[in-house]
């Protein structure tokens, strides 16, 4: 118990550090889209800059700069949605956010290997109360053991339904160099359970009433 | 027609200079202050139409900021921008997350110019 209030402490922390990072980062940013936004509106409201020759590639510059913003601040936004799933160990939430948060979150390992994911995120899924962090520890570790196995060049796919009283994240590469073995060890995500599909794929199995 | 009045209150200062700038461009009367404790002060001197509140500032709680503000200046519209995601669905509906398009802004300042005036 004092182990589980230790380690459900450092979660919190954690994601207090992230979220305080992130909040950080939104205003660095800020700041960079109006100083570039500022640029843009000089070469747009004054003739004498607008005649100059760089003109065009400046705004090209700008435009550059306005979309690494605008990705910079999405992973940033998804980032601290994730910091805040460590707030506490029992929250009311939705699995599809959940989910979605950690796929965003590993895009770079996923395309390392030149794989790509799709997801079908079931609408009216039912929340869940229970752990949004151990969820997404289980989803990490269920990705990552696929991404291992996965062909490169191929998909992954992430499905979310429901299915009699639980809701299920079904995990599938679209092609594998090997089949999938996910053993789920540990006790630590009851009532949360992971299963392979036939050594295709894995199940997220979460009950929703006794979560 | 009279220029909009506007009040930043934001203690990043390069970020509140830069769209003060961008909106006295667009023919606003926009200004800046960088710390709370001035806040109030010009509020009184500037008499704004709408203010754009950052609601995480340093020495500043938000809810005291609006309700000091409000007991200046009752007719004002605030328009609250955070870098923090926004924690309820109210303040949502009102608010802006930072970094902001141009455009979002300037359409919320006129959602605000005609709440002022009662067509909204």
């Amino acid at each position: 118990m004092a182990r589980e209030t230790g380690i459900q402490r450092h979660l919190a922390f954690i994601g207090k550090i992230i979220s305080l990072y992130t909040h950080e980062q939104k205003n660095h940013l800020a700041i960079i889209n109006e100083s570039a936004g500022l640029l843009g509106d000089m070469l747009e409201f004054s003739e004498e800059i607008k005649e100059l020759p760089q003109a065009r590639q400046l705004l090209d510059i700008i435009k550059s700069i306005d979309a690494q913003i605008k990705r910079s601040s999405e992973m940033a936004k998804y980032l601290n949605a994730f910091g805040h799933r460590m707030d506490s160990p029992t929250a009311s939430f939705n699995v599809n956010g959940c989910v979605e948060e950690v796929l965003v979150l590993l895009n770079r390992l996923i395309a390392q290997k030149r794989i790509t994911f799709k997801a079908d995120y079931a609408s009216g899924l039912p929340p869940i109360t229970g752990n949004p962090s151990n969820l997404q520890l289980l989803v990490f570790m269920a990705m990552q053991t696929l991404v291992t196995v996965t062909r490169e060049n191929t998909q992954i796919f992430v499905k979310t339904f429901s299915s009699n009283d639980s809701t299920i994240i079904r995990i599938t590469p679209e092609g594998l160099d090997a089949p999938v073995d996910f053993t789920q060890q540990s006790d630590y995500f009851k009532p949360v359970r992971a299963v392979t599909i036939n050594g295709s794929g894995i199940d997220i199995i979460i009950p929703v009433n006794s979560h | 027609m009279p220029q909009t009045k506007l009040l930043i209150i934001d203690d990043e200062e390069d970020y509140a200079s830069a769209l003060t700038e961008r909106l006295n461009l667009r023919n606003f009367d926009a200004a800046a202050v960088y710390e709370a404790k001035d806040a109030l002060a010009a509020v009184e001197i500037n008499h704004p139409d709408v203010i754009l509140l950052d609601l995480c500032m340093p020495g500043m709680d938000a809810k005291d900021m609006i309700k000091a503000i409000k007991a200046v200046a009752p007719e004002v519209e605030i328009i609250i921008v955070s870098g923090h995601a926004l924690p309820t669905a109210e303040i949502k509906q009102t608010a802006l997350v930072k970094p902001i398009e141009i455009k979002e802004l300037i359409e919320k300042i006129n959602k605000a110019i005609l709440k002022k005036q009662g067509a909204l």
